[in-house]
């Protein structure tokens, strides 16, 4: 960086100046040569009284209707040093000699003012955002509960955070990356909960970022994260605003970045991922139902389809005898291996999925008909793929579907394969096998320090009642453990009423 | 030095659990019986209890080096050539140990599960378990452990399962055997326990006092002898005495002899189950082979040593083949139990207090 500088240097001195020009003409020939003559770039000479100024701005970056309405009719109409009072008292105008400031501020949507004669310019931040409602996230519906989402604006959505979490502890740190986009990111933590060495954690690492620009979320991601080539994720993604509040509370660490509805929430352990928060807006019993089904679900969809090749290519005593003959039935006429099978069905489904995902819907509906009931029968009536397997695969897919987070339940439907692979090559023992080498990655995951598998290994039996089951608020007196917190001990006596008795 | 990853009393009593519960436990009742006869859980008793006594004894060693493991006792005690000598036999029997344990693993899948998948697939696969777990730190060999012991409650729910079967007439009376018969009976249970001797190499790993740590690796013994007793008890009451003789296996004969509505051969699903564990005694026993080089040869590339030790314990794995010549190792094996078990650890304490020699305080 400083090297191309020197280099402009001795092109134009002009480049290297910090503080602003003692001429107007000046001034509006550097911007204009920093943006390079670009065509939304307005300069609007106005008078103010006696004194002659000009406005410079991006058009497409400023609310023009609202800057003429609030600020440039009173400035012109009436005298100028009383509007100008009025002026300064907004919190919106700021003051500034640099350059460089001013260059920044008119890329996020401020207009620069420049009066003759006088060593500082206004800066009026009147940027025009075109936000849409913050609507329920399609991709995490609650049935109770809040249905308010983010939204692609930083600002509004962390609003809604403080909207949620009245606290003078919940801080909000900004780090400009994208060298060529210059993003702004926020990091948003409880100061008196998160764990201090965590907080730094994320923000060196995000510091550290080199990149031209943060297109999404996934760019943030991709990294900070400890261990980039798993397959796991590693952070939290949600559109949900209480969702991330109760995460804050919990003591993780929030990254939000510009121009994205999706909030990254690190650390993450895997038992993070099958949680909803639907879970926690109904009754114990079934939260705790659910939640123990999608943790069936996960198993479900990595052992499903291996456990049917396995049974059927290697260890078919293992049916018991009034199966035997509905099995057999199925796959007498069969010309494929079962795996070759699977992996039809399997790509099949796949391929309904990723098609139905962008289209409109619907044609997402025909594609569901015309995918599920047509193939579907027709594979087996045409004799390609057996009932049972069709019925196998199916099951997988709604199985992967029932993970709460998308990312998760495609890790796990693509983690299915190698396992099916070691079943189809040896039976039960490539299913341990291939078992064995998916949970000692995960043994050796860690989310920012924290284990992925905690609080299972490491065993903490305490927080088992908030990632198996889901024990009734009032009952979880602690925060997890591993994530270090400053304070440890949650304030939950919801039911002191009853104790006194 | 090697990372001084520091792992949990909780996490010890498991790692202890696993390195001792391996590949043995399907065929050890038959073992014990054809020395014990009927009284073969009295063996397994007696012995654990034994065990119990040698890890009381090992609590003064801990005390005088509470940050050695034994590899370091030995060179800091012995000298550097004594000492290099004893842990080059530590190595070469964990290196043994781990070789034994996967041609049992191979002959025992081959047996029950893949009697026409080649030797070199399952033992390279178990190798290949090995050195992707290794690689970490014992934190996380530890962690999948304490992961693996779900297995542990599978057989011991089948082994209580059994109990509906039983038949207490078979051992009845107790003691019928002798005493004689009781004591012959020791020596392959003591065997089957082999692993607990791994405290003296992983204890200055552990966070918690000494006391904990001995407290720790009794639980640990405490599981294991009745997790024996149980397999070995549940095997008596199960066959008759003629039977037994005729089921080399008989833990998975027991599972095979049930059937459910869902699965009519449980005991293909417990021999995958055994297979998990089955690696967690052959990871530790690599990684104590593994500390072992470390600090004979000083070397911090933990990879390469891994790496090679896997690979030997699979060239010689490979070359045990079938159960006589897995026997005539074993019967090697065996001559090295009573030195690494009793012998070195109290050889060692003495020495130290002869030449009133503790662990100095700045390492």
């Amino acid at each position: 960086m400083s090297f191309f500088k020197k280099g402009s240097n001795n092109e134009k001195n002009s480049i290297s100046r910090e503080t602003i020009f003692p001429t107007i003409e000046e001034n509006i020939e550097y911007i204009q040569a920093v943006f390079c003559q670009t065509d939304d770039l307005a300069i609007t000479e106005t008078k103010w009284g006696d004194e002659k100024g000009v406005v410079i701005y991006l058009e497409t970056m400023v609310d023009t209707a609202q800057f003429q309405r609030i600020f440039l009719s009173p400035v012109t109409d009436t005298k100028f040093s009383e509007q100008f009072n009025y002026l300064l008292a907004s919190p919106e105008l700021m003051k500034t000699n640099q350059l460089q400031d001013i260059v920044s501020e008119i890329l996020i949507g401020s207009c620069v003012i420049f009066l003759q004669n006088k060593p500082v310019c206004y800066v009026y931040n009147i940027v025009q955002v075109n936000p849409r409602s913050p609507e329920e996230p399609d991709s995490e519906k609650s049935v109770r509960g809040a249905h308010k989402g983010f939204i692609e604006s930083l600002e509004v959505n962390l609003n809604l955070i403080r909207e949620r979490i009245k606290s003078p502890q919940l801080k909000m740190e900004y780090i400009t990356l994208g060298t060529e986009t210059n993003a702004v990111v926020a990091i948003a933590y409880m100061k008196d909960i998160a764990n201090p060495t965590t907080v730094e954690n994320v923000r060196t690492r995000l510091k550290m970022i080199k990149s031209d620009m943060i297109f999404s979320p996934g760019y943030i991601e991709e990294s900070i994260e400890d261990t980039p080539f798993s397959p796991f994720p590693q952070v939290l993604y949600t559109e949900r605003p209480d969702r991330v509040e109760a995460n804050l509370v919990e003591g993780r660490i929030v990254i939000m970045s510009e121009s994205s509805s999706d909030a990254i929430i690190a650390p993450a352990s895997f038992f993070s991922f099958f949680q909803s928060t639907d879970d926690y807006n109904l009754r114990f019993w079934s939260g705790s139902f659910f939640r123990l089904l999608r943790l069936f679900c996960f198993w479900g969809t990595l052992t499903l389809p291996a456990l049917y090749i396995a049974v059927i290519s290697f260890h078919l005593e293992i049916i018991p005898y009034d199966l035997i003959g509905l099995v057999k039935t199925s796959i007498e006429q069969v010309p494929f291996s079962p795996f070759v099978e699977a992996v039809i069905m399997i790509t099949t489904i796949e391929l309904i999925r990723e098609a139905g995902i962008r289209l409109p819907s619907p044609i997402g509906q025909t594609i569901g008909i015309v995918g599920g009931l047509i193939i579907g029968d027709s594979v087996v009536n045409a004799g390609l793929v057996s009932n049972v397997m069709v019925i196998i695969v199916a099951l997988t897919a709604i199985m992967s579907f029932c993970i709460p987070t998308y990312e998760m339940g495609n890790t796990i439907r693509l983690l299915g394969l190698p396992v099916m692979l070691g079943a189809a090559s040896l039976g039960f023992v490539g299913i341990v096998f291939a078992f064995m080498f998916i949970f000692i990655h995960l043994c050796s995951l860690e989310s920012f320090g924290v284990p992925y598998l905690s609080p299972i290994v490491p065993t903490n039996l305490r927080e088992w009642q908030d990632v198996i089951i889901r024990a009734p608020n009032w009952k979880r007196g602690y925060r997890q453990r591993e994530l270090h917190t400053l304070k440890p001990i949650r304030a939950s006596r919801g039911r002191a009423w009853d104790q006194h008795d | 030095m090697i990372n001084k990853t520091e792992i949990s009393a909780f996490q010890l009593v498991f790692l202890l659990i696993h390195v001792q519960i391996g590949v043995g436990i399907i065929n050890l009742p038959y073992d014990i019986f054809l020395k014990a006869n009927s009284d073969a859980w009295i063996s397994i008793l007696l012995s654990g209890m034994f065990i119990q006594l040698i890890i009381l004894g090992y609590s003064f060693l801990i005390k005088r080096f509470p940050n050695y493991t034994i590899y370091d006792m030995h060179l800091t005690l012995l000298g550097k050539w004594i000492g290099s000598l004893i842990i080059i036999v530590y190595i070469l029997f964990y290196i043994m140990s781990g070789s034994l344990v996967l041609a049992n693993f191979v002959y025992y899948i081959k047996t029950w599960l893949m009697p026409r998948t080649p030797s070199w697939v399952l033992i390279g696969l178990m190798g290949l378990g090995a050195i992707f777990i290794l690689k970490e730190n014992l934190q996380i060999i530890a962690r999948f452990l304490v992961l693996c012991s779900v297995f542990l409650i599978g057989f011991i729910v089948a082994a209580f399962y059994a109990f509906k079967f039983a038949n207490i007439t078979f051992i009845l009376p107790v003691g019928s055997s002798g005493i004689t018969a009781i004591t012959k009976g020791i020596a392959p249970s003591f065997l089957s326990f082999q692993g607990f001797e791994m405290l003296l190499i992983f204890f200055p790993f552990v966070k918690a006092s000494n006391r904990t740590i001995i407290k720790s690796a009794s639980i640990a013994n405490l599981f294991v002898t009745l997790f024996y007793t149980l397999l070995v008890l549940v095997s008596l009451l199960f066959f008759s005495k003629d039977e037994l003789k005729l089921v080399p296996e008989p833990v998975l004969y027991l599972i095979k002899a049930f059937s459910f509505r869902i699965i009519e051969r449980p005991d293909l699903l417990f021999t995958s189950m055994w297979i998990v564990l089955v690696a967690t005694s052959f990871i530790v026993f690599v990684y104590g082979a593994t500390l072992g080089v470390m600090t004979l040869t000083k070397t911090t590339r933990l990879n390469y040593v891994i790496t090679i030790l896997t690979v030997i314990c699979f060239i010689i794995a490979l070359n045990i083949k079938g159960v006589y010549n897995t026997s005539n190792a074993s019967t090697l094996f065996h001559m090295y139990l009573i030195p690494i078990f009793i012998f070195f650890p109290l050889f060692l304490l003495v020495v130290s207090l002869i030449r009133r020699k503790k662990e100095v305080n700045n390492e």
